[in-house]
């Protein structure tokens, strides 16, 4: 029993020896991050925090950052949300043709699908020149090369992983909850707000906080689709690290951002914690 | 009899498949930017390979500064041996050790070029252009002079490089074109803000500059690259590249060794690279101008070329410094909306 026991227990160290290997290396990375952010010659410890802190320019970065994070959020899962319900509801051919869709955008090479972007929203856009052409603007709509083109760009970058975790926790609600509701005379909405969508929080959750650390970090969509006016903290640490070489002044800029969107994310979690048991 | 052959099927193949990199006795990695230039680097490269039987790896940077970022991540180990780079990005990577010295006794070849291009820690091989380029389909009227960019009919119809463009060179434009130079900025800035409401985005690199001319969204880019708008340019396009009047910029594309592991293979290649036929096939691709007093510029170039004493020859040194304090202004004063 002793050596069976024993052999169990090293199976599983060696299941979770590659998991254990990864964090290893991403813990190394952040230490690394962190003793660059504070490795200053000829000056304090704090000084790369201080500099990154007191200039509104560099601040400027973090609220951006934060803002267009934010908007995709909400987009990206409103969206999600009415796709992955409606995967719920349709046939299984077209759930898996949804599926194709999505994973397809997923894998496609991210500045080929900005370019496709630009070429549908931009002032020379398919877009604009339809609507040139049928009248309805004088003159193009500014749909890119600002926060809304952003936005939209990562939209449309984080939809699977809007869709995927929502349709995952969709599925698996009963339908015979449903048809319960109905059976007591409950309407579709009524049926939806009281029993579906707080049954939904879990994925709403995991899509909520995957969506917006995906776009906190996004770098080709803001820099292609931003024109150079939504410059986000990962063009930030970009050009500090790679342009002027200083790698703890971009550090100290990373660090600060990450710290404050792994605080919101906590608050978050907690909160909808509390609200899905008391749902 | 069928395992059998098979096995000296699987054998031949494998002896297949290694026999060149066997035969192949040496390798050096070479280091470029996509695109054009790593036709041209290959256009070299094939040829020394052939000729001194070596096998030739290409690694692919991003943008220039990217490319001096790997070469500090690999300064331990390096493995790339030839980094074809600007000569302000050399400068800066010389400054950090990150470059062998160039032994010119062991490289007589070297005299072929004018010894102001050979340096102490790299080589510079060929000279770029610089101009503002505009669509004649979608500008309001033919663009001549710098000045030009801050005409009120170019309103949201400008894209323009970031402050970090090129080394900085957007800005020593905007103050060479006014009257100024890297030691004084005031009148480049001034005419930077004169052209602001007329900036519709903002290009970070040359592969950006082309793509948001060609998508059709800015009429006018206020500073390209001739090397690669040359394929676009031509007597039925609608694109026009202007060198305007006054001092021209150029950045000069140079090559440094890295890795003093295998720095004797890549002097001889940065030598075979000096001379004149190396010189006009790179250029022939990349549209631009050799060094090489024997070496042949491209025809498509040659109408661009100014005469020799317009061209600027820029203090790096002093915008490699300034240039974080330059970038600040810029965002502040330029980019914020």
């Amino acid at each position: 029993m002793r050596s069976g026991s024993r052999s169990m227990t090293a199976g599983r160290l060696a299941l979770i020896a590659p998991a254990v290997a990864v964090f290893a290396l991403l813990a190394v990375a952040l230490a690394s991050l962190v003793v660059a952010s504070v490795s200053v010659p000829d000056a304090s410890w704090y000084a790369n925090y201080r500099k990154f802190l007191g200039e509104n320019l560099y601040l400027a970065y973090v609220y951006r950052s934060f803002r267009v994070a934010a908007w995709t959020t909400v987009c990206a899962i409103c969206v999600g949300y009415a796709i992955a319900y409606v995967m719920t509801r349709v046939s299984p051919a077209i759930t898996r043709l949804i599926v194709i869709v999505l994973v397809l955008q997923f894998f496609s090479v991210s500045v080929t699908r900005i370019y496709s972007i630009i070429l549908l929203l931009g002032n020379n856009g398919a877009l604009n020149r339809a609507l040139l052409t049928i009248g309805v603007i004088d003159a193009p709509v500014r749909l890119i090369y600002n926060e809304l083109g952003v936005v939209v760009g990562l939209v449309n970058a984080a939809l699977p992983f809007a869709v995927f975790p929502i349709y995952s926790v969709l599925e698996r609600i009963p339908v015979s909850l449903r048809e319960a509701a109905h059976t007591l005379g409950a309407e579709r909405g009524t049926t939806f707000w009281k029993i579906v969508f707080p049954l939904s929080l879990p994925g709403i959750g995991a899509s909520v906080v995957i969506v917006f650390l995906y776009s906190l970090g996004a770098f080709a969509t803001p820099l292609l689709l931003g024109g150079g006016f939504v410059d986000l903290i990962s063009v930030f640490s970009y050009e500090q690290a790679i342009n002027f070489a200083n790698y703890g002044f971009a550090a100290a800029g990373a660090i600060v951002t990450s710290l404050l969107g792994l605080a919101l994310v906590y608050v978050f979690s907690v909160a909808l914690e509390r609200k899905a048991k008391t749902a | 009899m069928g395992k059998e052959q098979n096995l000296v099927a699987i054998v031949a193949a494998i002896a297949f498949a290694i026999l060149p990199a066997l035969v192949a006795a040496e390798t050096l990695t070479v280091q470029t930017w996509s695109g054009v230039w790593e036709a041209g680097a290959r256009a070299v490269g094939d040829a020394f390979a052939k000729k001194f039987n070596v096998e030739i790896k290409y690694e692919l940077q991003q943008n220039t500064r990217l490319g001096i970022a790997k070469l500090r991540a690999q300064a331990a180990n390096p493995t790339i041996d030839i980094a074809f780079s600007t000569n302000d990005a050399l400068e800066q990577a010389a400054s950090e050790n990150l470059l062998v010295p160039i032994d010119v006794k062991a490289a007589p070849g070297l005299a072929a070029l004018p010894p102001k291009f050979v340096h102490k820690n790299y080589l510079e091989v060929m000279n770029i252009l610089f101009g503002l380029v505009y669509r004649k389909d979608l500008a309001p009227f033919e663009l001549t002079k710098w000045s030009d960019l801050a005409d009120p009919r170019l309103k949201g119809k400008l894209g323009v490089p970031t402050a970090q463009f090129a080394g900085g060179r957007w800005l020593i434009m905007a103050a060479l074109a006014n009257g100024g130079n890297e030691n004084n900025m005031e009148p480049g800035m001034a005419f930077l803000q004169k052209i602001k409401p007329n900036i519709l985005a903002f290009y970070a690199t040359d592969g950006e500059s082309v793509k948001v001319v060609q998508s059709g969204e800015v009429a006018v880019a206020g500073l390209g690259i001739l090397s690669d708008f040359a394929k676009l340019l031509g007597p039925t396009s609608d694109y026009r590249f202007v060198i305007p009047d006054g001092p021209v910029l150029t950045s000069v594309v140079s090559v440094g060794m890295a890795n003093p592991r295998n720095a004797a293979l890549s002097l001889k290649f940065i030598e075979f690279l000096a001379q004149p036929e190396a010189q006009t096939a790179y250029c022939a691709l990349i549209n631009c101008t050799p060094v090489n007093p024997k070496a042949s510029p491209p025809d498509a170039i040659k109408d661009f070329r100014p005469a020799p004493e317009r061209i600027y020859a820029a203090d790096f040194a002093v915008i490699n410094k300034k240039l974080p304090e330059w970038d600040e202004w810029y965002k502040k004063e330029i980019q914020a909306r």
